[in-house]
């Protein structure tokens, strides 16, 4: 098992977001978290990255408990993380920020390189010494995404990646993460977006007040549409 | 002519100086976001290590370049190491602390500092030699100007040079960079903040003590210099923009030029009164930070500072008063109210000075906890408050009783010209504004000899014959100041205190449902400043004499570590806070001579264990059983 989430406890301050909440991710696998506004789909990624204080339960990785790490041990570890603002440095040029984020991996190869980043990107590759924060949203983020690939990640976390982008993003979007796959890594989604979320991954979460709703395959789910209406409908 | 040209030069030399002290502060302030109060005694660390490296390097006595400029770099190192030592040992943590602890935290360090001075080197002026080789002067426009001068003036534009190519070209410049901008993403992509901090304070620490190394030619190495340069070192870094070495150097420019102006200029003859601009060096500074602050709220090139994420905030503990803290006040005023019957006049003093400035810290904590503006500067209304009531007794022959009044009149006005630009600003930009003010009140006291006894002050400012009993003076305090907190109180309380705490917690909001967010802030200026009048006026009776100090930056310091040593998201913190340090200062300055270390240790261990103060510490103890 890549990631183990076993029966946490997390919010901020006195106000509870996550009760009791188990997940769990295999190497090679994309797994995806549904549910509405407010449900905790980032915090449940946040908390994995010790941005919220876990107030019970355990996280492992790759056979290692990491929930008493701090976020950048958690990272170096090899778990990537894209938040759902982006977050890029905007005062950093492109290349920067992919620099920023280099970090090479433990005990094998890294993977990831910005010649590589910029052939499976191409639309990243002219924009090198521009400053970050001038780039359009879909460019942010595939600048995010890159940036923390150039961490040579094995398990990535997408806080709600497809949220204000331009279909034909979503798309190359999704291609990228189908890639990501196919190299062995692991990645957990936090989406809203149904359709895009269900296409990509092979296993699919709801998670509605903090706690787990239904637990299966992305196609058991395509298929319960009591769900989907239950949970997920606006 | 020739005197200007050499005026300009005087101010690029002291313009280079205070670059690398600014530069350093602002690079610690950028990535660690804090106010680093210790990063003038650095430079006062930089100073005397330099001597007595450079006398130690002096084989025989025999001063020679290498153990000139040995000494100096060997100082910098130092100091460089002492900065990572205070960020490991202090720093790190109350990096999730609220902003102010970090400041007290760092205050607690200048006074640990000070005293280690103090007691290593003793009290008198050291005088350092002379460069070797650059001891000379050369002639420009025909007056002589120090060879080392012009090498300074050199040493600003080349530290610059190398602090950009370091965060510009190398891969730890990068990661500060990017931690400065969002440090919480950064350790998402697995940067070790810890030793980005570490290196950091050590490189601005460095920057600090190499400034302060390399004056020992010039000025000697003095123990108050602490001071003098962090006011400095902040005016700069805040005309410049917080975080912005380019603005740095741009401000220190500009700093020094004025500075030298004033001197240049010298005594100018205006509305019938001599006034000396050299004195006055500090209020030009101050004016001058005030103008670029009102039409450039983030410095000359910063702008608005993200929000940190994981940074601790003072929570809205304010809490209703219970029965049982109603007992406790009843009990504690009944308390004080039969205490003459047994107490002897040692205690009565030392109670009445706790009492005035427990309204003084009360005062202060309203602006800072239910308004949310951090001041810098409330000795000014203290001050100002204590010498109206003063002058309105002693120049005007007005009888004590209205003179006690016309204190916190005066300290209204203040707080009602000075309050107007304050609450344009936010944060600690609004901060230094108010420490801005209170060193322009402080310095036309100062110098204004013939009306307010200048640095002799006033003496023979007695009370009225019927309240010249230490009792009778006693009784009349613990009445006005009681009376006072518990309005105070009561105006958190009331629909103008929920008003302020909503334009603190959320400006937007508040504004959008119709609160005017900074009329509402001007008025909470008029209000604190009035009590903190009040105090002052109070405390001159109670002395009999007053000078310059009450207006001084040690007074508004000391008003701040009332407050946050009690807590400042409590009402009776700042009370307790104002005992337990005019009690303690005065146990402790009595019997200990290095008290000031005694005092910053204390301090120290109160931030790092109680990072909620004294008061509030207890409360969220009693709210985590709940």
């Amino acid at each position: 098992m890549m990631l183990s989430i076993r029966s946490i406890s997390a919010g901020y301050g006195p106000a509870r977001v996550l009760f009791d909440l188990n997940l769990e991710l295999r190497a090679g696998e994309i797994s995806v978290i549904l549910g509405r506004n407010g449900a905790g789909k980032s915090t449940t990624l946040k908390t994995v990255m010790a941005m919220v204080p876990l107030s019970g339960g355990q996280i492992w990785f790759s056979g290692k408990r990491i929930d008493q790490r701090s976020t950048w041990e958690i990272a170096r570890a090899g778990m990537g993380y894209v938040p759902e603002e982006r977050r890029i440095f905007p005062d950093l040029s492109v290349l920067e920020n992919l620099e920023a984020g280099r970090r090479l991996p433990h005990g094998r190869a890294p993977s990831w390189s910005v010649a590589r980043i910029f052939k499976l990107l191409p639309a990243l590759a002219p924009l090198g010494e521009r400053r970050a924060g001038t780039l359009s949203g879909g460019e942010q983020q595939m600048l995010a995404v890159a940036r923390t690939l150039m961490g040579n990640p094995s398990c990535l976390l997408l806080d709600e990646p497809s949220e204000g982008l331009a279909p034909a993003v979503v798309e190359l979007l999704a291609t990228l993460v189908r890639t990501l796959r196919g190299e062995g890594m692991a990645v957990l989604l936090a989406e809203q977006n149904v359709r895009f979320a269900l296409a990509v991954s092979d296993t699919a979460h709801i998670i509605e007040k903090g706690g787990l709703r239904f637990s299966g395959t992305a196609r058991q789910l395509q298929e319960r549409a009591d769900l989907r209406a239950e949970y997920l409908a606006l | 002519m020739s005197s200007f040209v050499l005026q300009f030069l005087n101010g690029l030399t002291s313009a280079s100086t205070l670059f690398m002290v600014a530069a350093g502060l602002s690079l610690i302030f950028g990535i660690t976001r804090v106010l680093n109060f210790a990063h003038g005694s650095m430079y006062m660390l930089g100073i005397y290590l330099a001597y007595s490296a450079i006398g130690a390097f002096s084989v025989g006595g025999v001063l020679t370049p290498v153990a000139f400029w040995g000494g100096i770099l060997c100082a910098a190192v130092l100091v460089g190491m002492v900065g990572a030592l205070v960020e490991l040992t202090v720093l790190r943590r109350v990096y999730r602390s609220p902003e102010l602890f970090q400041l007290l935290a760092t205050f607690g360090v200048v006074l640990l500092t000070k005293d280690l001075v103090l007691w290593f080197w003793g009290p008198e002026d050291l005088l350092g030699p002379r460069a070797p080789g650059l001891g000379g002067a050369v002639e420009i426009l025909g007056s002589p100007f120090p060879e080392y001068d012009l090498f300074l003036i050199v040493v600003g534009p080349l530290i610059l040079g190398l602090l950009w190519l370091l965060l510009h070209s190398t891969r730890w410049g990068l990661l500060i960079r990017a931690a400065t901008q969002d440090r919480e993403m950064a350790a998402a992509l697995g940067i070790n903040q810890k030793l980005l901090f570490t290196s950091t304070f050590a490189l601005g620490a460095f920057l600090a003590g190499l400034g302060g190394a390399l004056q020992i030619p010039r000025e000697p190495a003095q123990h108050f210099l602490d001071f003098t340069v962090i006011v400095d070192a902040f005016v700069v870094v805040v005309v410049g923009g917080m975080g912005s070495i380019p603005g740095a150097f741009l401000a220190a420019l500009l700093i020094g030029e004025v500075k030298a102006l004033c001197i240049g200029i010298g005594e100018i003859g205006a509305f019938g009164f001599g006034i000396s601009l050299p004195k006055l060096t500090l209020v030009v500074e101050s004016l001058v930070m005030a103008a670029v602050l009102i039409f450039r709220p983030w410095g000359l090139m910063g702008r608005a500072l993200a929000v940190l994420p994981d940074a601790g905030e003072a929570r809205p503990l304010l809490a209703r008063n219970t029965a049982a803290t109603r007992m406790a006040g009843v009990a504690i005023v009944a308390a004080l109210a039969i205490t003459p019957a047994f107490a002897n006049q040692y205690s009565l003093v030392l109670l009445v000075d706790i009492l005035i400035f427990a309204l003084f810290a009360a005062s202060l904590h309203f602006l800072m906890g239910p308004s949310g503006m951090a001041s810098f500067g409330h000795a000014a209304y203290f001050g100002l408050g204590a010498y109206a009531a003063a002058l309105a007794f002693k120049q005007a022959g007005l009888p004590m009783e209205i003179s006690i009044l016309v204190g916190p009149l005066v300290a209204v006005l203040a707080a009602l010209s000075f309050g107007w630009f304050c609450v344009r600003l936010s944060g600690v930009y609004l901060a230094m504004l108010t420490l801005a003010f209170a060193q322009i009140t402080w310095s036309v006291i100062y110098q204004w000899d013939g009306f307010t006894g200048g640095s002799n002050g006033l003496v023979g400012v007695w009370p009225a014959p019927w309240l010249s009993g230490r009792i009778s003076y006693f009784y009349l305090v613990l009445l006005l100041c009681g009376g006072a907190v518990l309005i105070l109180r009561r105006i958190i309380f009331s629909p103008f205190g929920y008003a302020l705490r909503a334009c603190r917690d959320s400006p937007m909001r508040a504004a959008a449902i119709g609160i005017n967010v900074s009329r509402f802030q001007w008025m909470a200026f008029l209000v604190a400043g009035g009590f903190a009048g009040l105090a002052g006026a109070l405390f001159a009776f109670s002395k009999g004499s007053i000078s310059p100090e009450v207006l001084a930056i040690g007074q508004s310091v000391d008003g701040l570590v009332m407050v946050l040593l009690g807590g400042v998201q409590t009402i009776s913190g700042p009370l307790v806070g104002a005992a337990v340090f005019t009690w303690l200062q005065e146990l402790v300055a009595r019997h200990i001579d290095y008290w000031r270390a005694l005092l910053g240790m204390i301090i120290i261990v109160i931030v790092v264990a109680f990072p909620h103060g004294i008061v509030g510490q207890l409360f969220s103890r009693n709210r985590a059983k709940e």
